[in-house]
């Protein structure tokens, strides 16, 4: 049960600016899925939701050039049904499938992850690896920024009364992209540890790991290790160590101890690394 | 404050008085009696309270009534209506696929939704359609031999 | 020896093993799929009042003062209500120590403090955010092992002072609130005669039934001495003599109607939300109060399940005899006991296992712990113990180089054996031996297509399950012929999913001779005019209630006798009885129609001759004592039912996620009353329990607060944990001479032995063991790198 608020449904970007002006309590809504989960058991909630489901600004994907512009309302269902992610980002159509469950994609939306910022959202490491960009709109217009500095920390991105427009990715640098997730059980969970490995077409490789530090983890050691070629037994041990020594995840987690998440984020890389078909299905590399 | 909303639900018209901070789920069943749609958690999480909003399955207990506002809503009283329902049901009944009956609507919801898309879904479809439903009685066995027969 | 069959007198004569004829479908079907079925929350009425409950944040806390000032103020309120309001009331199904609400201190988070009431949620809501608690936290006691030290805080500081309805052999001035001893034998004597003791501790986590349709109830008091309530719950006769005795009024001054419950398994069992609805609607006369829980209530907020750990010392001789066992069983209880005494019992009767061990020591604990408290759930005490022993076993094989099926099946119960209670075992308790091979001999004839980066294992166990319950616990049913010959019958027992009506409709239709059509089973329940039933737990249901409708049925056909005595002119003892017809013994040519004596038979002129057949049956145990406090030996179980199961899984090396390929039972059902709802018992049970094996666990924080009360962190399985598995069943059928038509109770028996199953099957592909559930990827994963016999 949510406590009372007042709820509106604006078709123009400029009435949500209006709307966030006149009311210092409110909160933006998009598939819900995340925000409706948090009033339900909030002792206060929001006295305004600005539903933004109708700004057709912020939907669609499409290609432009070199670059993949995904709206910020783009729903999961949307991500995963797209033959032009699947071609070309493919890490994003293994996240859209990992995600939730069937019901739960239809309504939520990458914008939604990508704001809600959680450690191992689905949408955090692939992002990050694939050196995705975001838009911003504002009152005084558009800007544009690299994820990293959006998403700053856990629960945490740049937003001032502002609205994130879409998420856009460059295909030509990203030439290969494979993203896994481990989960508890095989239907619908939260990702426990999840990792993203792009081969860009310069031949480098850019790995990221989520729910081992606050916002999805980059280590330059770990890439320059698998940038160079002819990766054996030894360079997994020395991956591990190196993520062994650099990242100490939550001990509170519910989902998985600190010791078993540093094991599976390299786990999981192993397995980006079969996608990309850079390691045959010989465990040990 | 109320407002009214304009709707459709099962092919009916609807002009109701809905608080915004009313849940579709709590419209159908607090405000309209359609208590067929059913709640086990409120968030998401089980799948008992599927319905379909513009023929895609949701999840109404996290969907706002006022939400539906010039869309169309079916749940499973609607459904009786529809020419798949004969044949899930009677694939529940031959596979005995019911037990305490509390998640039987959601499923029956997830896999009409599942028809609607394709009539000859693969097992990575049916999968999709089923994998956020939670069933506490049966151990699925039964509901997974419902759908292979209906697709048979 | 006592006989448990000492007193039992079978149906003989008309009622010889038959075919049950099958249901098309079940009698609930077509309501629960087009979602016309009724649960407790689709039922509302006009001025209704919800109740919002404001719960304990704290595990451990004195109440030290409650400020309903600001909530007074919300309008729209109808009530407040606190423990302050408490008088006398005492929540007392065995132990008198819980009351409706705390009052000078919690107990467990998610106690109720206080209870708001109104017509508009959203303001009950608004009110209830408004109270103001005052608490002083003290520390919690999460679980047994803690609780029993010399310096835990006590949960209860009096335990002396509760009222208790049986000796439940507590420790005062301690935690423990029960204790159940078992002795037998010499068991000094085998441990110094024994070549190896083997000694292993299996730590069994609480977990939650998770029943997909919470926990709700509606009371009305009509007068302040009667009320009304509609509940969902397995045990409606209960619920009302235990509101009864809290109030101190009549049993008959309350009603309880159940309808469809949402799941059960033992947390709708007993008591849980119904005594505090009935207790917070006294204070608004005349006006239908609902409580109903939200997920993360019923996970808090009611009953929850097991928590066990158990110490088994187990003296072998070289060969894998086991010649004593010593068991140490400590139940984390949860802050109130009453729901677990009898679990503490049950399992301590089958912490054995199904084998014969002559010398047995065994110490059961019931312990206060600062969790919720601990209720019935399938299996009933029986899934904690076979964890330990069916592991055990498995572990004993591997100390002393042996096949652990040799080591099983040399200990193993069978016709002449004595068990734990002292009960001799029959050949008509079943065929453990032939349902263990059937398991055996499939696990090895399947054939695993093994894939790269994983690795392969299958595992077994045994598996001994008896009811454990009251010695007067009866059943009963009422059976009315209608004029068209039709009939109707009631009978005890919940419908929450078993197919329950359904089978007694098979079992009527047997017993009556007559088509399934002329049947009705009366659904619904109303302690007002149903006939009673203790509670529908233990699996008992198919033997219990189905005894009381062949009683009735019984008197019905000697009442249908009588009648046609009278217009035949043939004695009663020359009739027999045929269903559609009651037929000379000498001559069959000569008879009448049922249909046209069931009411009497009316003759042309209006004379009316004999009278309408209705009838009331009932079933009691026969025979059953409480067991020796001292020995824990006597009659204390019904019947036995024996099985086996086993698991076939892949284990990812990289990721130690296991999946299931196989999942397997044969149980000894006597007889199967309805193949295609055995089968889906079966099943249930065993897919509930591969959550207790595999993910399951309520997990706590710091200050005792429950941290996953939520589907998000309690994982239980999913259609695709199932998708790809194969599952079979096997029925044997031996029959169970106090049955109808020799059937056993299985409802729960699915559950037993697959933990340790699982448990197995992982030291078969890793060469690791286990002893904590659940066997998370995680655990595995550690495990395996740890001490595999891998190189990772
Ligand atoms: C049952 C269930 C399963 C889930 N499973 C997964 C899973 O597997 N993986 C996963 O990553 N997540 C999962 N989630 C979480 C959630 O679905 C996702 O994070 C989802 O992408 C959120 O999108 P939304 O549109 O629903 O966000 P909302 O809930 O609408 O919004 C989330 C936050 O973002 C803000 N916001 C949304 N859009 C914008 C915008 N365009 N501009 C500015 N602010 C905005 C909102 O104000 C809010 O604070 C699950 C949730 C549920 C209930
Ligand atoms: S009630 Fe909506 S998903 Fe569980
Ligand atoms: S039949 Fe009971 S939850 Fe599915």
């Amino acid at each position: 049960m949510f406590s009372p608020f007042e709820y509106k449904r604006p078709e123009t970007i400029e009435e949500v600016f209006e709307l966030l002006n006149q009311n210092d309590n409110s909160q933006i809504v998009a598939g819900g899925t995340d925000l409706l989960v948090k009033l339900r058991e909030a002792e206060s909630s929001p006295d305004f939701l600005i539903d933004i489901k109708e700004l057709d600004e912020l939907k669609g994907i499409e290609q432009e050039n070199n670059e993949i512009k995904i709206g910020a309302l783009t729903t999961i269902t949307e991500i995963k049904e797209n033959k032009l992610i699947k071609d070309k980002l493919y890490a994003l159509y293994q996240a859209a499938s990992e995600f939730g469950c069937y019901e739960i994609r239809n309504r939520a939306t990458i914008g939604g992850n990508v704001v809600h910022a959680s450690p191992g959202a689905e949408y955090g490491v692939p992002l990050f690896a694939l050196e995705a960009e975001v838009e911003v709109v504002g009152q005084n217009g558009i800007k544009r920024l690299p994820i990293e500095e959006f998403w700053y920390d856990v629960g945490r991105v740049k937003l001032d009364n502002e609205l994130l427009k879409s998420i856009i990715i460059n295909i030509d640098k990203n030439e290969k992209s494979s993203y896994h997730r481990l989960s508890r059980v095989e239907g619908m969970d939260l990702a426990v540890v999840n990792t993203a490995l792009v081969k860009r077409s310069d031949n480098k490789y850019r790995s990221y790991f989520g729910t081992v530090a606050r916002t999805p983890y980059q280590n330059k050691k770990i890439d320059a290790i698998l940038s160079k070629e002819n990766f054996n037994k030894k360079s997994f041990k020395k991956i591990q160590d190196i993520i062994n020594e650099s990242v100490s995840p939550r001990s509170s987690s519910l989902r998985a101890s600190p010791e078993y998440k540093k094991r599976m984020v390299v786990s999981l890389l192993k397995k980006c690394l079969r996608d990309i078909g850079e390691l045959g299905d010989d465990i040990d590399g | 404050m109320a407002k009214e909303i304009k709707t459709t639900i099962n092919n009916k018209k609807y002009k109701i008085e809905v608080p915004p901070q009313m849940t579709l789920l709590e419209l159908l069943r607090e405000k309209l009696i359609m208590t067929g749609t059913k709640e086990g958690c409120g968030n998401g999480e089980c799948g008992a309270c599927t319905v379909l909003l513009n023929d895609k399955p949701v999840r109404s207990c996290i969907v706002l009534a006022h939400e539906i506002e010039g869309k169309e809503v079916i749940t499973i009283e609607g459904l009786k209506e529809t020419g798949d329902f004969k044949e899930i049901k009677e694939a529940f009944i031959a596979e005995d696929a019911v037990q305490c009956g509390f998640c039987t609507p959601g499923f029956v919801m997830a896999i009409k939704a599942l028809l609607n898309r394709t009539k000859t879904p693969t097992d990575e479809e049916i999968k999709e359609a089923l994998g956020g439903h939670l069933c506490r009685c049966t151990g699925y066995e039964s509901i997974h031999k419902a759908v292979k027969r209906l697709v048979k | 020896m006592q006989n448990r069959h000492l007193s039992l007198k079978y149906i003989e004569g008309e009622f010889k093993m038959v075919d049950i004829p099958q249901a098309e479908k079940r009698i609930d079907l077509d309501k629960k799929i087009s979602g016309e079925a009724q649960f407790i929350d689709d039922i509302s009425f006009q001025g209704m009042l919800h109740a919002l409950v404001l719960r304990s944040p704290h595990a451990h806390a004195e109440i030290v003062d409650i400020n309903l000032d600001q909530a007074l103020q919300v309008e729209g309120i109808e009530k407040i209500i606190t423990g302050q309001d408490i008088k006398d009331e005492v929540i007392n199904v065995d132990i008198g120590d819980h009351r409706p609400l705390a009052i000078d201190k919690v107990r467990f988070q998610g106690e109720p403090v206080a209870v708001v009431l109104s017509e508009d949620k959203w303001k009950a809501k608004k009110a209830l955010n408004l109270i103001e608690v005052e608490y002083n936290p003290l520390k919690a006691v999460m679980n047994a092992r803690e609780a029993i030290k010399e310096d835990r805080p006590l949960v209860h500081e009096n335990q002396d002072q509760y009222d208790r309805h049986l000796n439940t052999n507590h420790h005062p001035g301690t935690n423990i609130f029960r204790h159940y001893k078992l002795r037998k034998g010499n068991v000094d004597q085998a441990f110094e005669n024994a070549d190896k003791i083997i000694e292993n501790t299996y730590d069994y986590p609480q977990r939650s039934h998770t029943q997909m349709e919470p926990h709700g109830a509606i009371a009305k008091w009509t007068t302040d001495q009667e009320m009304v309530m509609y509940a969902s719950t397995q045990s409606p006769f209960f619920v009302r003599t235990t509101i009864a005795d809290m109030f101190n009024i009549s049993d008959t001054n309350i009603t309880v109607k159940a309808g469809y419950l949402g799941g059960g398994f033992g947390g709708k069992s007993d008591v849980s939300i119904e005594p505090l609805t009935a207790f917070i609607a006294k204070f608004v006369p005349n006006k239908y109060v609902k409580l109903k829980l939200d997920r993360e209530e019923a996970f808090n907020a009611s009953l929850i399940a097991r928590g066990a750990e158990v110490n088994l010392k187990t003296a072998v001789t070289q060969e894998g005899k086991i010649l004593g066992e010593k068991a140490s069983l400590y139940f984390s209880s949860g802050a109130y006991g009453s729901t677990s005494v009898h679990i503490v019992t049950a399992a301590g009767h089958n912490s054995s296992g199904p084998y014969e061990i002559d010398n047995m020591e065994v110490d059961s604990y019931g312990v206060y712990t600062n969790t919720p408290p601990v209720g019935a759930f399938r299996g009933y005490g029986h899934p904690e113990v076979h964890w330990a022993k069916e592991r055990q076993i498995h572990l004993i094989a591997k100390e002393l180089d042996l096949n652990e099926h040799q080591v099983r099946l040399k200990n193993m119960l069978r016709p002449g054996s004595i068990n734990a209670l002292g009960q001799e075992i029959e050949e008509e308790n079943g065929d453990l031996i032939g349902c263990y091979e059937k398991i055996k001999k499939k696990l090895d004839q399947i054939e695993i297509d093994k894939k790269p980066g994983k690795v392969y294992g299958k595992g077994i166990a045994a598996i001994m399950k008896s009811p454990v319950m009251p010695t007067n616990s009866a059943a009963s049913a009422t059976l009315r012929f209608n004029e068209e010959g039709t009939v109707d019958i009631a009978c005890s027992g919940s419908e929450m999913g078993q197919g329950t009506k359904t089978a007694m409709k098979q079992i009527a239709a047997a017993g009556l001779k007559l088509p399934l059509e002329k049947i009705k089973i009366k659904e619904d329940i109303s302690t007002d005019n149903s006939p009673y039933g203790w509670q529908t737990i233990g699996s008992t249901t198919t033997w219990k209630a189905g005894r009381a409708v062949m009683d009735a049925i019984e008197k019905a056909i000697d009442k249908l006798k009588e009648n046609a005595e009278l217009l035949l002119d043939i004695e009663k003892d020359k009739l027999e009885y045929q269903g559609e017809k009651i037929v000379s013994k000498d001559d069959e040519n000569i008879y009448v129609k049922t249909e046209d004596i069931c009411f009497g038979h009316l003759s042309e002129n209006g004379l009316v001759t004999g009278e309408p057949v209705q009838t009331y049956g009932t079933y009691m145990p026969k025979g059953l004592t409480y067991t020796d406090p001292e020995t824990g030996q006597g009659n204390a179980a019904a019947e036995w039912t024996f099985g086996a199961q086993g698991v076939v899984i892949e284990i990812d090396k990289e990721t130690g996620e296991l999946k299931l390929l196989n999942m397997m039972m044969a149980i000894d059902a006597g007889k199967v009353i309805s193949p295609k709802m055995a089968r889906g018992q079966i099943i249930g049970g065993m897919v509930q329990e591969m959550g207790g094996a595999l993910t399951e666990e309520l997990k706590y924080g710091k200050n005792g607060e429950m941290r996953n009360n939520s589907f998000t962190d309690y994982k239980i399985p999913t259609p695709l944990d199932l998708y790809d598995a194969d599952l079979d069943v096997f029925f044997f059928e031996t029959p169970e001479p106090i049955g109808p038509f020799g059937a056993r109770g299985i409802a729960e028996h699915g559950t037993v032995g697959i933990t340790p199953a699982f448990g197995n099957a992982i030291s078969d592909a890793l060469g690791i063991e286990m002893f904590e559930l659940p066997l998370s990827r995680e655990k595995i994963y550690l495990k395996m790198i740890e001490e595999g016999d891998l190189d990772v």
